[in-house]
């Protein structure tokens, strides 16, 4: 009988330790693989990261682009019992015509354990979902957000990102994949409570940081200037550039009706007028006929045209001046903006050497400025030189005006006009860095000078523009006071002008260049009247801010010990 | 080794919530000195504005002139802004 027992027991034993070898055999043999695979998951956590865009700095490394954490809302649809309830919950804060929007990513699939269902709340929405308690079926994901503190200032040069924070316009796309970091996620181990157990290796690659040319406090000076001339003369749009003549760096690029670069909204306010609208530029062209008429010894500033007659006849067309002069000098021409003067100064220098100046100053070609959207302008030599000399039948960008009256203050070189000027790595070290850039003479150190004392007439009195005169210092420039081609009846409008003074100052030492546009002024049209007190706005103010000093005596106080 | 892990993971949660600081201050920071704000407060709040050409002085320094011509010329000149932005107590 105990016998028996005893070999029960042994089976029993026998048994149980036979179980146990093939529960072992099971679970690291034939069920190795899936059993690591959920091993690995349970104590290894795959954690985002979410790489840094570089920062966007002005010249002085001021921050107009930077990054701010935000949160975002994912569901757990395998979690959710009903969709219909966790969408009204989350609908005040996603918005209330996003909730079909919830129910229907919650629902699509029923296995999947991660849908986003709003990108990047505010803080308010983020924290007051937390309080829903809505336990697994929800989460909130931390995400970078883009944020411009400047709020609208430079938005047009600086332009956007997407959801995704990849650049979409303006300097953001054009430069990123400098400012775009590398992300992906980090695997680490954690213990049976959650905790992460690190091994201390960096996975984020953030992005590289740009430094502009453009001065914040000049970007203010100008975006002001043109928001009080918007005001005043109701204009369909308005555009401002400060350019340092010699280097090309680009100081201040205003645009308005601007935007927040922190919406995404598909408005024509987001177009850069500045460089990707063309436009006939009228009157402010005169320069490059005078220019290559001194250039080539064709005339000096002071030999004459005849005028008086108010009118000249071309190709059947009869071209008027505003007012009727008598006997003009070439650089009183300018300064009263004659077109019959212009044109006699064409016909002397000759069309084919007359448009081949109009190439060298870069007319027809982008100015290769580091931004996109930039048009090339309309030239054709198929023209009417004629009428080119005037500034009609070719279409110019603002930028191509400054950078040839930039050749003209400079002692003649055309630049590139450039937007960065370094890229720096995340560590502060200069990744690469743009200098300065001369494309070519375009003309003659003492035509330059020339051009320069005759545009400076144009200020004074009996000029176009003596409201552009600075006080303190003397202005180069010219106005122009273009008709708007009307492209329903193909003629020129009556009444749609654009109006333009662009000039340099000092005029004898040129600190900076600056072009004013302003496209369908109201209640006035003429370039002398509308830009000029633009550009005498921006000068003095930006005059003091750089602190250039007067060319008179007034307002210097003289003290010793 | 299993501490050093859980103190390297630590503060690289530690390092994480600073940074995020650190990005909301330089956000905050930048926002607060925008121009555009400054200008608000400067001419609602201090009625100030920004100086024109004419309300900027050079003050050059001189061998030849003294201080008391110096005070003398701009009192005569400038009577009626004499208090102006303090230059004169400069003097």
């Amino acid at each position: 009988m105990a016998q028996g027992r005893l070999v029960i027991i042994k089976t029993l034993v026998l048994l149980g330790f036979l179980s146990v070898t093939l529960k072992l055999f099971d679970l690291m043999i034939l069920e190795h693989k899936q059993l690591a695979v959920r091993a690995q998951k349970q104590h290894r956590a795959a954690e985002p990261i979410d790489a840094r865009r570089g920062a966007i700095y002005d010249r002085h490394y001021r921050e107009l682009a930077v990054n701010r954490r935000v949160e975002s809302l994912y569901g757990v649809p395998r979690e959710v019992t009903d969709a219909r309830a966790v969408a009204a919950s989350l609908s005040p804060f996603v918005g209330s015509e996003k909730t079909d929007m919830v129910v229907k990513r919650l629902t699509a699939d029923r296995s999947k354990g991660f849908v986003w269902l709003a990108r990047k709340l505010d803080d308010n929405s983020a924290e007051s979902i937390r309080r829903l308690k809505l336990g697994q079926q929800i989460g909130l994901a931390p995400e970078s957000f883009r944020t411009y503190p400047k709020e609208t200032l430079a938005a047009h040069l600086l332009g956007s990102v997407n959801i995704d924070n990849a650049g979409v316009e303006g300097i953001e796309l054009k430069y990123d994949e400098y400012l775009r970091g590398k992300g992906g996620s980090k695997v680490h181990a954690r213990d049976a409570r959650g905790r992460a157990l690190s091994d201390g290796g960096e996975y984020e690659q953030p992005g590289n940081s740009l430094v502009l040319t453009i001065d914040e406090d000049l970007q203010y000076i100008v975006e002001r200037q043109l928001a009080d001339a918007v005001e005043k003369w109701n204009p369909r749009a308005a555009t401002a550039i400060v350019m340092d003549p010699y280097t090309g760096e680009i100081l201040a690029m205003g645009v308005n009706p601007t935007f927040s670069p922190e919406k995404s909204d598909k408005s024509e306010n987001r177009r850069n007028f500045a460089i990707s609208d063309v436009y006939e530029p009228g009157s402010v062209f005169k320069v490059v006929v005078a220019s290559a008429a001194l250039d080539l010894g064709v005339y000096t500033q002071y030999d004459r045209f005849d005028c008086s007659r108010g009118s000249i006849e071309v190709g059947g067309r009869v071209i008027r001046d505003v007012h009727r002069n008598g006997v003009l000098t070439l650089a009183e021409v300018i300064k009263k903006s004659s077109n019959v003067g212009s044109i006699k100064m064409a016909m002397g220098v000759g069309k084919d050497r007359y448009f081949e100046y109009v190439k060298k100053f870069g007319f027809g070609q982008t100015t290769g400025i580091d931004i996109p959207g930039e048009a090339r302008g309309l030239f054709s030599t198929s023209a009417s030189y004629a009428s080119v000399s005037i500034g009609y039948g070719i279409a110019v960008t603002p930028l191509q005006l400054l950078a040839a009256y930039s050749a003209i203050a400079n002692g003649g070189m055309l630049v590139k006009p450039y937007l960065v000027q370094e890229i720096v790595g995340p560590d502060g070290e200069t990744v690469k860095s743009y200098q300065p850039t001369q494309v070519r003479r375009v003309i003659a150190e003492n035509t330059s000078r020339t051009m320069a004392e005759i545009l400076s007439g144009v200020t004074q009195e009996g000029g176009t523009a003596k409201k552009a005169a600075v006080d303190g210092n003397s202005v180069a420039g010219k106005t122009g006071t273009a008709r708007k081609l009307d492209m329903t009846t193909k003629r020129y409008s009556e009444s749609k002008y654009m109006s333009s003074f662009v000039g340099f100052v000092p005029a004898g030492d040129p600190k900076l260049a600056i072009i004013v546009v302003v496209d369908e002024p109201r209640g006035a049209i003429y370039g002398g009247e509308v830009a000029a007190p633009v550009f005498k706005g921006i000068s003095e103010h930006a005059l003091v801010y750089l602190k250039v000093p007067r060319e008179d005596t007034k307002n210097v106080l003289l003290v010793s010990n | 080794m299993m501490e050093a892990k859980y103190e390297i993971g630590r503060l690289e949660r530690a390092r994480g919530e600073a940074l995020i600081e650190q990005k909301k201050l330089i956000s905050d920071r930048s926002r607060l000195s925008s121009p555009v704000r400054v200008a608000a407060v400067a001419s609602e709040k201090l009625g100030l504005e920004l100086p024109s050409r004419a309300d900027v002085y050079v003050v050059k320094y001189d061998q030849s002139s003294n201080i008391v011509r110096a005070k003398g010329a701009y009192k005569r000149r400038h009577a009626q802004t004499i208090d102006y932005a303090g230059v004169n107590r400069e003097l």
